[in-house]
């Protein structure tokens, strides 16, 4: 709550031109954008470049930032949005899962652990970007059903719709079926 | 297609996309009798589980940003504030980025013991060398507004015409809140 308040005072000072006011908030919430943006893009440079943007594009937009949601929200809807297009304008053939190596075929457990999380990251980039996008707000960034309905101003039951298919999806990219 | 969708069935006919919705938001099985003793809903109940414990390991592992994913940001935005002149002489002028002259105000505000949160504006940056600063704050609860304000005042055009050579001209102080 305090730190929700906080933001509220921060977001009012950053609207009226304060940029120290604003260096705050893109420091207090730049890791979950850009986990956001890794787990859409699958790859840290475009992360970083889609999260760059974001927070740039916040303050030439802050005005229209009415405060009825809070400002992490609004952030999410701004990176996912913009993830969304970078995933539009990348051409098909472009592998994702070759972005991360495969790790050696180490027995020990961190490692077999760290294979098993890799395929689930890769796992995701094969999904539908809007499906993906759903899918990573609701498990990586631990938002509720109706804050994935307002990030992507969707109806809350084509939201449900989207991650019980990614879910399924995931499990059949992963697990497979017979 | 809904969520209930004809896709995707097991050989018993149960559909898949129900099993995942059961175990991830937790509805009770439509037909739990069958589900306990089918081998296929049950192999793919512990398939759904296991790489839905996979997604949550994921999701807790710790991301942080690139070490300079701010700096960069924030200095593309200070870049394109306006900058005021400080001096001019036939070796070269200087000036400072408005934005600079904001920072200085807003630490030299929370300089003060009451200020609890200060944001800073440097407004009027053609005025030759000479700058208005409007400051807003929080100030902790307790008597004495006006010596605080008028202590945030005196640090202020102290600071900044130690840190840049401006003078200020004025400050506006607004007490926005206590706390």
């Amino acid at each position: 709550m305090i730190v929700e308040a906080d933001d509220r005072l921060l977001v009012g000072a950053a609207r009226r031109g304060d940029l120290e006011a604003f260096d705050v908030l893109v420091r207090r919430h730049q890791a979950p954008v850009y986990r956001l943006a890794l787990r859409m893009l699958g790859s840290e440079a475009d992360a970083e470049d889609a999260a760059q943007e974001a927070f740039v594009q916040a303050w030439r937009s802050l005005e229209r930032f009415r405060g009825d949601s809070a400002f992490a929200t609004w952030m999410y809807r701004i990176v996912t949005n913009r993830c969304l297009n970078a995933l539009a304008a990348r051409r098909p053939v472009e592998g994702l899962t070759d972005r991360y190596p495969e790790p050696a075929g180490d027995p020990a457990e961190v490692a077999e652990r760290r294979a098993r999380l890799r395929a689930v990251a890769d796992g995701v980039l094969t999904l539908p970007p809007e499906q993906r996008a759903a899918l990573v707000l609701r498990e990586f960034q631990g938002l509720s059903y109706e804050e994935v309905a307002q990030v992507l101003g969707v109806s809350l039951a084509a939201v449900k719709g989207r991650i019980h298919r990614a879910r399924l999806r995931l499990i059949e990219v992963i697990a497979g079926w017979e | 297609m809904g969520v209930n969708g004809g896709h995707a069935r097991l050989p018993c006919g149960t559909d898949l996309l129900a099993l995942v919705q059961q175990v991830s938001d937790g509805p009770p099985p439509a037909d739990p009798e069958h589900q306990a003793g089918c081998v296929h809903c049950r192999r793919s109940l512990a398939r759904i589980r296991s790489t839905l414990d996979d997604v949550r390991g994921l999701a807790s592992e710790r991301v942080v940003a690139p070490p300079d994913l701010a700096r960069r940001v924030m200095r593309r935005l200070r870049g394109e504030q306006a900058r005021v002149a400080v001096s001019a002489s036939a070796r070269g002028r200087t000036s400072v980025n408005q934005a600079i002259v904001a920072q200085v105000a807003q630490r030299a505000a929370l300089d003060v013991p009451e200020v609890v949160f200060a944001s800073a504006l440097m407004t009027d940056p053609e005025a030759g060398g000479s700058v208005r600063v409007e400051v807003r704050l929080v100030v902790a609860y307790g008597p004495a507004l006006e010596r605080v304000a008028g202590a945030v005042r005196e640090h202020i055009i102290g600071d900044v015409a130690a840190v840049t050579g401006l003078l200020v001209e004025d400050v506006d102080v607004r007490i926005d809140d206590l706390s």
